[in-house]
């Protein structure tokens, strides 16, 4: 009850509203409130509109680049940390003299397989996670999540690490499908509060198919654009910090024979020391005591500047499907044959990341230019798909298959050349060639990561399914992301293969759907259950609970003034029923 | 999104960290691990283990009691071991590890081994176990155990009995077995021992295909072996016997039934009598008679002795030799008659020109005179040793006719002069050796004659003096001197070819004094004594220009510190050893880093008694090859805490001999360092102690006070605070964002537990017992009945204080806000409805913020409806569901006969009374 009302209904005074005070007076009866808030002389109603919508919209992008500053940055930092320790831990000459015989490899070993294998489960909790806590929450408990595994990396055991791990995997799928799902939800406000006089001329008509692509575009551009900055940022502990310690690449590389399409495993005879010096635990701490700030950082930003992403009631109503409604839909949605085709494209998009950061980038690179150019690579990487997101704007033009097709043929290309690409060892004089592969690679990786999730947004665009949709997308790629952790000791030729084999598919699939789509098959969508409201006498109070703008910009109707009792009043979400493609009754 | 890049590289390091295996060792305590080509000369400082050539990885554990913990922390590759301690069992496969072992010297005490305990060791080929104190220990060794050693060459056990195992079965590589300080009374229990060694007559031993042979079978010290029985030894082919020390009488060899022996050695056995039988029965080639007490031989002793090539009389006190002596032995090699009685003056007998002798040993003989062509009678000697002798005078006639000799000692001896052209008949000679005479000024000319010398020793107790010109052919000199050493070079290099350079004296000086001499190929240099001016960094004082073959160094000085001492121009030397002999004298702080600054090919460093100080990583700067490092005697040795980064270019192996460190918490990386870096063997850690100053006599081991009083959970508590930070943020933005119901039903539930569990601390925050809610048309009713019937004092009424809006709202207070204060300091609201008050929106808003409440922070609360009038169901439920609230919440109405009211009244003041009461 800590929101305060205002003092007087602003947008829409006008109207049955007195419902929405908190203290609520009885309609008609409002009469001694309007004596104590006088009347406004030079009131101007379309300005103050305008400008509150204004407000309204510049609080959605604010919501944007908090999360995608905040994604990023979580993701940075755990990505850096991880990187630097894994590192750290595989120099035999640290690990001994800093962990002797506590078994630190099994400990990574276990690490790594908690943050690959968890993650196979988020499909079964992920849904009812989000609509638990919510959209926003979720996202910030996962950001917490990581933080918490930041902060475990000071102390290194088996106890502190390998449930963090096991806690961290299970908080990946949710952060990056409440992320998309938050995204995508906030293109949609956005639309609907720069559209405000149409919603307000037909409350009852949902907007046209596909009239928030264009900002969901925008947004998911901004978003990418920040996430793929991430790999950057985890570069830095590494050129600020680690690649003191390092040895260069006459050592490092001693023994590695063969790279690129001709190597085996990862790094096949690398060296088992890498460290020059040892870094000083004073130092360490330092450094993850910077990380742990940033990481505590982007929990902050989350929690304070992004703001909801569903009024509370359209929450209460996501919530109140029923818990094993949620927890099966995700399940229901594979009769829907456009996500069916896209599967192959999710599992791509997993693959093709990771390759990114293995195959390319230790694969070709580490084995011949040398560990201390990894963070360099992986920063082209990550500045190229930062800055390729923008190209993620061609959407906005050409058809929407345009960018993701494109980024697969880039990507395409770019794997057949590496198939005939054997660096030598420990020469230098092709590395430009790695940083412009890598640099490549990430163009590929921004057009498929912002292609993909903005056609998610646009083929579902009601907003009760978003968070299955984006946990389905999220999930395969884990799976793809499992099956490369699985595999990560092939040839590379044959990951090469699955990696062309793959695309292939996912782009023959995807072509298959948009025809599809053309000849107009009409997908099967699992219905959605009515909102059961169980708690229904109270609320009321859960209304004014929520915060003041939240419950004043509402754009649907509003329930009428006549009391909630035993008629179960309308609720937007149930308005918003039966519009979204037909659905399957 | 993704988490894409996620896993990362965790997948790629993953399959490194899975590769993994431990195959590296780190040192245990106790544990010396070493290798031998790096500590050439300089292995004196480190319990070592006696190796056989050709061995270099070593390892010696010292006070084993837990083998296998031993065993793990040792590098697989190890060539040889020495284990010693105690340990009474050696388990199956022990030594599994170590398939590269080759050596194994074991001192565990009464041991039983298991027939497995061998396997796996494939090539080893020397296997030991000792036993320090002489007889006897008991070791079970089952008959089995052997057998996997294919490759085993020697076999000894020292100072065991062997009396409880039984046939033995020995690898067939076998040429080696000694059997010292045993119980052995019998050669016959070798029979029963190891029977295909001895296929004799027993009839268990299994028939091989090859006979058995054995190089050397050494029976020595067995003090107990007197018996020999007929043919024990019998098929036996045996090349060398040895029974130093023992009661046997040789003549019962004869009977043995050994065919053939070569070599026979009876050090120590008391004889007085060459036994010349056995030497002729065996007709022997070597025969080792030291330390006996064969004071006389006669003519009559020599026969049979024409097949001996070696023959050792060392230490028996003999007087003379027979005249037949050379010539009864006509193949006569090497004659070893050092600490015998032959002097004062030589008189060797005559012999055929053309015996073959060519080792004559007469050193410490007494011997004061040389008679002219006293070797005259053997043409063919090669070495000639004559140390220690009284010889005073040596003329060029006392060594003629040696044409061929090589090597000459005369060490030790009273030379004061030698005459010019002494050599001149030795034209063949290599190796001279004069140290310990008393020759002060020595000149090149001296040497003139030999055309081949190479080796030189010479010195003087005092001072020495030494002259051009000299030989070109010189590899090798050592000077010895008490006070100085001149050497006067007025031109020219004459040391064109000296590879090895060995100086003691306290100075060494140049006589034209601004000249240099040069050693182009001088490769070892061994300087003691010598005042670090030698190596100074002013070019006046330098001794040596520049060594640019220089490859050891070893560098002791007397002279308290090594001030202005500066390496450089040293660009080949690896091995260096600098050590202040000079125990006693307070120096300063020696800085290595200016000393080591040019030594880019330095391998080996030793370093003693140097006073070091603090030890950091720029002492090491530029030090890249640096392999042992080794520190001896130092004091107040501190170990920066900088040198934690330079871990992993440690030298492989470092040495810690009588150190004692500062008790400082800046080397705390020391005790992880030390027992666990891979590749770097760490050896005297846990002996060493540390003082926290100079006039600390507690004396901590260094490793306790680290562990004791160095912790370090900075780690720890980051970890611990960040955690908790999280983990509070987390919680209190989930509780505070009351989003959800639940949460918040939790949160009021958690309030509600709270102020029960605080108590009365909480009352105070009541300031009305309750608030009463009506409208202005009740309001009559209200004062005159309600009012009176509760707060009138106690006897009378109920005494509670009530708070009604009219009467106790504030002037000019905001009336909702008082309102939702004053509801919120009430123990209890009682709402007075009628049709009138459900219409008034006063009483609206405080039955709505009642209601809220009840829901919101239940507990803190309670609510009572009071019904004036009867009031329609249908109406109620327009207002706030207050028809679903009737249901399960208390009401009262007021009776419509003011008879009944007294009762009501009772009722409404229990009712009260007890929400009152619950709220305290």
């Amino acid at each position: 009850m800590e929101a305060e009302p205002p003092l007087y209904p602003v947008a829409r005074a006008a109207g049955p509203q007195g419902d929405e005070d908190p203290l609520g007076v009885p309609d008609g009866q409002a009469a001694p409130l309007d004596d104590l808030v006088g009347a406004y002389p030079n009131y101007n109603e379309e300005e103050e509109e305008r400008r509150y919508y204004r407000r309204k919209r510049l609080g959605v992008l604010k919501n944007v680049l908090a999360a995608s500053t905040g994604g990023s940055l979580t993701y940075g930092v755990y990505l850096g940390l991880l990187q630097m320790q894994l590192i750290l831990h595989y120099d035999e000459t640290y690990r001994e003299v800093k962990y002797g015989n506590m078994g630190l490899p099994d400990i990574d070993s276990k690490m790594l397989m908690g943050i690959n294998v968890t993650p196979i489960a988020a499909l079964l909790y992920t849904p009812v996670l989000i609509r638990f806590f919510g959209t926003k929450w979720v996202m910030f408990l996962a950001v917490g999540i990581y933080a918490l595994f930041v902060s475990t990396n000071y102390w290194e055991r088996y106890y502190t690490l390998v449930p963090s791990a096991v806690t961290l995997g299970m908080a990946i799928v949710p952060l990056w499908a409440s992320m998309g799902n938050y995204i995508t939800r906030m293109a949609q406000k956005y639309y609907e509060y720069s559209h405000y006089k149409e919603q307000e001329q037909g409350p009852q008509n949902r907007p046209p198919r596909g009239s928030h692509a264009p900002y969901l575009l925008v947004f998911q551009v901004i978003f990418y654009g920040f996430f793929h900055l991430s790999f950057a940022c985890a570069q830095l502990p590494m050129v600020y910090f680690l690649n003191h310690y390092l040895y260069d690449l006459n050592h490092t590389l001693y023994n590695v024979q063969s790279c690129g399409t001709n190597s085996h495993g990862i790094l096949s005879g690398f060296n088992k020391t890498v460290l020059r010096t040892l870094p000083r635990s004073r130092n360490l701490i330092v450094v993850e005591s910077v990380l742990m700030a940033v990481a505590f950082s982007a929990m902050l930003l989350v929690l304070g500047l992004c703001g909801a992403a569903y009024r509370p009631t359209e929450e209460i109503d996501l919530r109140s499907v029923g818990w094993g409604n949620i927890f099966q839909l995700p399940f229901k949605h594979v009769r829907d044959f456009r996500l069916r085709h896209l599967v192959p494209f999710f599992i791509y998009s997993g693959f093709e990341v990771l390759f990114a950061c293995t195959g390319l980038a230790l694969g070709y690179g580490v084995c011949s230019v040398g560990l201390e150019r990894l963070a360099y690579l992986l920063a082209a990487y990550s500045l190229g798909a930062s800055t390729a997101s923008v190209l993620g704007l061609l959407g906005l033009w050409l058809p929407r298959s345009v960018p993701l097709v494109a980024g697969a043929v880039l990507q395409l290309l770019l794997t057949l050349c590496l198939f005939f690409w054997a660096p030598v060892p420990r020469v230098l004089q092709h590395s430009w060639l790695l940083y412009v592969a890598a640099a490549l690679w990430g163009v590929g990786s921004a057009l498929n990561k912002t292609g993909l999730s903005t056609l998610l947004g646009i083929l579902y665009e009601d907003k009760e399914r978003q968070d299955f949709i984006f946990t389905i997308y999220h999930w395969w790629q884990a799976v793809a992301i499992f099956a490369v952790y699985l595999g990560s000791s092939l040839p590379m030729k044959a990951k090469l293969s699955v990696l062309v084999l793959t695309l292939v598919a996912a782009v023959t699939s995807y072509l298959w759907m948009e025809q599809k789509l053309q000849r107009g098959v009409v997908p099967r969508q699992p219905r959605i259950p009515r909102p059961q409201h169980k708690v229904r006498g109270y609320r009321y109070l859960e209304d004014d609970n929520s915060d003041a703008s939240d419950a004043e910009d509402e754009a649907g109707p509003r329930p009428g003034p006549e009391p909630a009792g035993l008629s179960r009043r309308s609720c937007p979400y149930e308005q918003a029923l039966g519009g979204d493609g037909p659905e399957e009754l | 999104v993704s988490r894409m890049g996620r896993p990362l590289l965790s997948l790629t390091l993953l399959s490194f960290l899975m590769s993994l295996g431990s195959g590296w060792a780190w040192t245990t305590p106790d544990c010396t691990i070493a290798d031998s080509s790096l500590l050439s000369n300089i292995s004196y400082y480190i319990p070592s283990c006696p190796l056989a050539p050709g061995l270099h990885l070593f390892a010696s554990c010292s006070n084993v009691s837990d083998l296998a913990q031993t065993l793990t922390a040792l590098p697989r590759r190890l060539e040889a071991l020495c284990l010693q301690g105690t340990v009474p069992v050696l388990p199956a496969d022990a030594f599994g590890h170590f398939p590269t072992l080759q050596l194994l010297r074991l001192q565990l005490g009464t041991l039983r081994i298991t027939s497995g305990a061998f396997q796996r060791l494939d090539q080893l080929q020397h296997l030991f176990f000792e036993h320090p104190t002489p007889c006897c220990l008991s070791l079970l060794l089952p008959s089995d155990a052997l057998e996997p050693l294919r490759f085993l060459n020697s076999l000894s056990f020292q100072g065991y009995c062997l009396n409880s195992s039984q046939n033995i079965q020995l690898p067939l590589s076998l040429s080696r077995l000694t059997l010292r300080h045993s119980c052995l009374t019998d050669l016959q229990e070798l029979q029963g021992l190891f029977p295909s060694l001895v296929p004799g007559s027993s009839p268990t031993a299994i028939s091989s295909p090859w006979p058995p042979f054995l190089e050397v079978l050494d029976l020595s010290a067995n003090m107990q072996l007197s018996r020999v029985g007929v043919k024990t030894l019998r098929g036996l082919q045996l090349h060398s016997l040895r029974l130093d020390g023992t009661p046997l009488s040789a003549l019962e060899l004869l009977a043995s039934g050994l065919l053939h022996l070569d070599s026979l050695s009876l050090v120590d056995t008391g004889a007085e009598k060459l036994p010349g039988n056995v030497t002729a029965y065996f007709e022997l080639s070597t025969l080792d008679l030291g330390r006996n007490q064969i004071q006389h031989i006669g003519d009559e002793d020599l026969s049979g002795y024409h097949s001996l090539e070696h023959l050792n009389l060392h230490a028996n006190g003999l007087h003379s030799l027979p005249t037949r002596f050379l010539s009864a032995l006509p193949q006569l090699q090497r004659l070893n008659l050092s600490m015998n009685k032959l002097g004062p003056t030589l008189a060797l007998p005559e012999g055929l020109v053309s015996s073959n002798l060519r080792v004559l040993d007469l050193s410490h003989n007494e011997l004061s005179a040389l008679p002219s062509g006293a070797f005259s009678s053997l043409p063919q000697l090669e070495e000639l040793w004559l140390g220690g002798n009284n010889i005073s005078n040596l003329s060029s006639e006392a060594l003629e006719g040696l044409r061929w000799l090589k090597t000459l000692d005369l060490s030790w001896n009273q030379i004061k002069v030698l005459k010019l052209g002494w050599l001149s008949s030795l034209p063949a000679l290599i190796s001279l050796n004069l140290l310990g005479t008393y020759i002060e000024n020595f000149s090149g000319r001296l040497l003139q004659g030999p055309q081949k010398l190479s080796h030189l020793w010479l010195g003087s107790p005092e001072i020495l003096e030494l002259y051009p010109p000299w030989p070109l052919t010189l590899l090798s000199l050592e000077v010895w001197a008490q006070s100085y050493i001149q050497f006067s070079v007025p031109h020219g290099k004459p040391f064109q070819f000296l590879e090895s350079l060995t100086l003691q004296a306290s100075y060494v000086l140049l006589h034209p004094g601004n000249n240099t001499v040069h050693f182009p190929s001088l490769r070892h240099l061994t300087l003691r004594g010598c005042s670090p001016g030698i190596f100074s960094t002013h070019k006046s004082q330098r001794f040596f220009p520049q060594l640019h073959s220089l490859e050891h160094l070893h560098f002791w000085s007397y002279h308290g510190g090594t001030e202005g001492l500066q390496l450089f121009g040293l660009p080949r030397l690896r091995v260096l050893e600098l050590g202040n002999l000079d125990s006693l004298s307070e120096s300063r702080p020696v800085n290595l880093e200016v000393l080591l600054e040019d030594l880019p090919q330095l391998e080996v460093l030793a370093l003693s008694n140097l006073n070091l100080g603090n030890l950091s990583v720029s002492s090491f700067r530029g030090l890249g090859l640096l392999q042992l490092l080794l520190l001896n005697s130092e004091w107040a040795l501190g170990l920066d805490s900088s040198l934690q980064e330079f871990i992993p270019q440690m030298p492989q192996y470092v040495y810690f001999s009588d150190v004692t460190f500062i008790c400082q918490c800046e080397s705390s990386w020391v005790g992880p360092w030390a027992a666990r870096a891979p590749n770097t063997f760490v050896y005297g850690l846990e002996k060493s102690i540390c003082m926290a100053n100079a006039s600390d006599y507690f004396k901590t081991p260094l490793l306790s006070f680290l562990s004791g009083h160095c912790p370090d959970n900075l780690e720890l508590q980051s970890f611990l605070t960040s955690f908790t930070l999280v983990v509070l943020v987390i919680i209190f933005a989930l509780l505070g964002c009351p989003n959800w119901s639940w949460l918040h039903h939790l949160q009021a539930l958690f309030h509600a537990w709270w102020r029960k569990l605080g108590g009365r601390n909480h009352r105070s925050q009541y300031h009305y017992d309750v608030f009463i809610s009506y409208c202005r048309q009740d309001r009559a009713w209200v004062l005159a009945e309600l009012i009176p019937a509760l707060e009138k004092p106690l006897p009378a009424g109920e005494g509670l204080r009530l708070c009604l809006p009219e009467r106790d709202f504030g002037v000019g207070q905001d009336r909702m806000e008082t309102t939702a204060a004053s509801i919120e300091s009430s123990k209890t609201i009682l709402c007075v409805l009628s049709h009138q008050a459900l219409g008034s929106p006063w009483c609206n808003l405080e039955l709505r913020l009642a209601t809220y409440r009840l829901v919101a922070k239940p507990g803190t609360t309670s609510l009572l409806l009071l019904f004036l009038e009867p009031i329609d169901r249908r109406q109620l439920c327009s207002y706030h569901r207050l028809a679903r609230w009737l249901q399960k919440e208390d009401y009262l109405h007021l009776p419509q006969r003011s008879a009944n009211w007294e009762a009501f009244w009772e009722q409404l003041r229990r009712r009260l009374r007890k929400a009152v009461q619950e709220k305290e």
